[in-house]
């Protein structure tokens, strides 16, 4: 009897001792919001879609400043309906994963030298540098100003596919820039997909 | 309170352990080299302590064999539980070790007192038990399967989320802690200390043969575990060290192999399979009793 209260308390304990552990949870997620923003948003800009207006539109398009930055993980010319093939080599990426300094808070993709018929792209998938110990395999990110077809939040893959549906093919297209937030634990919570023209 | 929850990464975690790892040890020596001086003052040296003491380093080397040999095996199952069972992932900050060192603490403590308790088991602790000297060398004196036992106390912490490497930290620490322990150089610390602690004096009394020491105080760092699971004893009269019947050999090999010898000794003259299954899972005062109640 004395061995199974014995056993009892110790469950306490441990569930104590891990719900303190688990306390860091809100603790980081609190402190991501105080970040600095890398993105600054812009006065909502519509002009873009005046000589072309679609009244069923809900969504305003924004014009928002990125600055430029460095992404290290992978890069490969790819199909971009290909794209899960390298989210895979990414993932796979356990040097990678192993030099992390601090938890990543975001994941980058960019597309960029997009083929004539715009079904190809240099792309890159990968955390910012800044957090990654001896970085190699690193792309710039060209900062300026991108016009944000999907506002940050959840998004479904089926959403993020329909985004290519909306960009201005008769415009110069520039690159494409998809950002996938995480939470304390690394799992996407939220998503935002924008465009560059030349 | 930032530093507790910044972040740190899997390589960082690693070099602190094999920096406590490696530091640790020149600090034990150092430590065990004052003691020999103390000795030799009290001219209390005999070439008994000598040769114990050479034991004690030569089952060490062999441990640290063994254990460079399981080593893989031993993460790879860590790896494997907390990449496909974890609950949640913990992150890599000071209060996530902090946190897990409490909690190996208290996974120690029930694997110590598995040790001590069940027969299969005692025939590896028994080899830190048998010298009946106590002094720092004492607590690098090993069994041949002293490794395998903390596996299963501390798997569990995986499943919780505790990324391995700061469960092997946490192990570490607690380790390190123990064998500082070992010495009759410190009598008793202040009051507070010993309450919370576990000290000198209350892991004498675990390696004691006294009867009212006997299965006392197997705490790691936290003697309150010992307190609240009602294993306490204090340290008032002397102990006399050892295990009951002495092992009586500074051979290394003898030593070494000591509990297993005997255990299989025991399981050959068993009178039969009832008898031998006992000897495996009943304590090893168990054993002792049925023999003694066959003379
Ligand atoms: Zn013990
Ligand atoms: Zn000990």
């Amino acid at each position: 009897m004395k061995l199974m209260s014995s056993f009892a308390i110790s469950g306490v304990v441990v569930v104590s001792i891990w719900g303190l552990a688990m306390m860091q949870f809100p603790l980081m997620a609190a402190t991501e919001h105080s970040d600095k923003p890398d993105v600054q948003v812009e006065a909502p800009n519509l002009t873009t879609k005046q000589s072309n207006p679609r009244p069923n539109t809900t969504e305003a398009v924004k014009g928002v400043r990125i600055n430029t930055m460095s992404i290290s993980g992978v890069q490969q010319k790819i199909a971009i309906k290909h794209i899960a093939k390298l989210w895979e080599t990414f993932e796979n990426q356990q040097a990678l994963n192993k030099n992390l300094l601090r938890y990543p808070r975001k994941i980058s993709v960019y597309y960029q030298n997009f083929s004539q018929d715009y079904q190809k792209a240099d792309v890159s998938i990968g955390y910012l540098s800044d957090i990654v110990r001896s970085a190699n395999q690193s792309t710039t990110i060209k900062g300026g100003r991108y016009e944000r077809v999907l506002q940050k939040a959840a998004h479904s893959n089926e959403e993020l596919a329909d985004a290519w549906k909306k960009i201005d093919y008769r415009k110069n297209l520039q690159s494409v820039l998809e950002i996938h937030y995480l939470d304390a634990s690394g799992h996407p919570v939220s998503s935002e997909f924008m465009v560059n023209y030349k | 309170m930032d530093f507790l929850t910044y972040s740190f990464s899997t390589d960082d975690i690693w070099w602190l352990e094999t920096f406590i790892d490696d530091w640790f040890l020149v600090i034990a020596l150092s430590l065990f080299v004052i003691e020999l001086i103390r000795y030799g003052l009290k001219k209390t040296f005999t070439r008994n302590l000598l040769g114990d003491s050479i034991t004690n380093f030569i089952t060490l080397g062999t441990f640290v064999l063994i254990v460079a040999l399981v080593a893989a095996t031993y993460a790879g199952v860590f790896f494997y539980v907390y990449d496909n069972f974890k609950l949640v992932e913990l992150p890599l900050t000071p209060w996530t070790i902090l946190c897990c060192i409490v909690l190996a603490d208290l996974a120690y403590y029930w694997e110590h007192r598995f040790l001590h308790k069940n027969g299969f088991a005692w025939a590896t602790h028994t080899v830190h038990h048998s010298s009946p000297h106590f002094n720092i060398s004492v607590a690098y004196r090993h069994g041949p399967l002293d490794w395998l036992f903390p596996l299963f106390f501390h798997l569990p912490l995986a499943i919780l989320g505790f990324n391995p490497f700061i469960i092997f930290l946490a192990e570490v620490v607690v380790q390190v802690y123990q064998t500082l322990l070992h010495t009759e150089t410190v009598k008793k610390l202040p009051r507070p200390i010993e309450a919370i602690f576990n000290t000198p004096s209350h892991h004498r009394v675990h390696h004691a043969t006294n009867k009212q020491y006997l299965d006392k105080n197997y705490a790691g760092i936290f003697i309150v575990w010992d307190r609240m699971f009602g294993t306490f004893a204090k340290e008032d009269v002397k102990v006399k060290y050892g295990i009951y019947p002495a092992v009586k050999s500074i051979n290394p090999v003898t030593v070494f192999f000591s509990g297993y010898v005997k255990l299989v000794r025991q399981m050959w003259h068993a009178p039969n399979w009832r008898y031998r299954w006992n000897l495996l899972i009943k304590p090893p005062l168990w054993a002792w009793q049925q023999e003694n109640k066959n003379k």
